[in-house]
């Protein structure tokens, strides 16, 4: 008889399980059924770039050239750009630490020297997916020497699509110009 | 728990199963307006507000000082009503920005209507994009216009726009007159 009445519990216990289970798949179900015509707002499109560009970018360029001095001797560049960009002032604000390094070879002489800019940009939002900001301060190194401090006048711009395309001119003459950058 | 309150428990959640076999109330006798004319003023009025224009301006509490706006557009064609199976069919399209956000034909079965309430559009959007995850949004509609919706279950909702909260009020009430011809219960003229 007591073992009877056990069965009886165990499997009343058990039904009364699967009824609640029951019960929450058909709660989850009807929150994920729901459907409704009207339809959600957008995001803001400034905001949503503004999302997109937050975080690491680096790039690289490579290129051929010869020395404006007298002699005109040959010389290549690999260069390397990192940004870092972050929120910055205002809702749409944003600024950009970058880090320009350069490696310049001789090829008439193969000597070679390193040359690197840093540098913080504010950068304000534009439409269709562009950028473009002025340094509010930038400095420059030659082979690990002491930073010297640029003119201001430095330029960011940039647009983003699936890659971010960035051209930096530094102030002082030096510039790279739609550099490919990928997020990190 | 002895075996007389096991069967007592049994008995009790065989029954709670079976309350939900209940067949529906017979249909009432009429007293007010009959189905046809009730479906057919909630098809004129419906029809009759067509296309409703409104924007939408949005602020986050999540980002102090960002506002943005979107444009909506939302029509309702060729709402069909049909007495015999007490179902309403609709086509509705919407635009938000000008690109296209929905453009299909809807079927309400009044038999399946739980709830239908009317609420200004400003708080329907509010609830919208808080199930797609932006509870911080908040949208200040212009102008100003009024949604009614009619809930089935498992969430599925059906909405209308109307420009004046009076005419949407009215037509609520005779949807709610309809829906209870459609399974029985409260006769009260709209």
């Amino acid at each position: 008889m007591e073992e009877r009445a056990r069965m009886i519990r165990t499997t009343t216990q058990r039904a009364l399980q699967g009824m609640m289970a029951l019960l929450a798949v058909a709660i989850a179900g009807s929150v994920l059924d729901g459907q409704n015509q009207t339809p959600p707002n957008v995001p803001s499109p400034k905001i949503e770039l503004r999302d997109r560009l937050v975080g690491l970018w680096k790039g690289t360029s490579n290129y051929e050239g010869r020395f404006n001095d007298g002699a005109h001797q040959r010389y290549s560049t690999k260069e390397s750009i990192s940004c870092l960009i972050s929120k910055g002032d205002g809702p749409e604000g944003l600024s950009a630490r970058c880090n320009d390094s350069r490696q310049i070879t001789n090829l008439d002489q193969v000597s070679g020297f390193r040359r690197e800019f840093d540098g913080t940009f504010q950068i304000k939002l534009n439409g269709g997916g562009g950028f473009s900001g002025y340094a509010d301060g930038a400095q420059k190194r030659e082979d690990d020497g002491a930073w010297e401090n640029l003119p201001p006048g430095g330029v960011i711009t940039g647009r983003v699509s699936y890659q971010l395309n960035l051209d930096l001119n530094w102030g002082n003459g030096d510039s790279v110009g739609n550099v490919a950058m990928t997020k990190q | 728990m002895t075996i007389r309150w096991l069967f007592v428990l049994v008995a009790f959640t065989c029954g709670l199963a079976r309350a939900q076999d209940v067949p529906p109330p017979p249909r009432p006798q009429d007293t007010g307006p009959s189905l046809d004319t009730t479906l057919k003023f909630l098809a004129d009025k419906i029809n009759d507000e067509g296309r409703v224009g409104y924007t939408a301006f949005v602020t986050d509490t999540s980002q102090p000082g960002v506002e943005w706006s979107n444009k909506f557009t939302a029509a309702v064609s060729n709402l069909a009503a049909d007495a015999k199976a007490c179902r309403i069919s609709f086509h509705w399209r919407t635009e938000v920005n000008g690109s296209s956000a929905d453009d299909k034909d809807y079927d309400i079965d009044l038999k399946d209507v739980r709830t239908i309430v009317v609420m200004p559009q400003e708080q329907n959007q509010k609830q919208i994009d808080a199930l797609r995850g932006h509870s911080a949004w908040s949208s200040r509609i212009e102008p100003n216009i009024f949604t009614l919706i009619v809930r089935r279950a498992k969430g599925i909702e059906n909405v209308f726009l109307f420009s004046d909260e009076g005419m949407a009020g009215r037509v609520a009430k005779a949807m709610q007159h309809a829906v209870e011809l459609c399974v029985g219960g409260n006769k009260e003229p709209f």
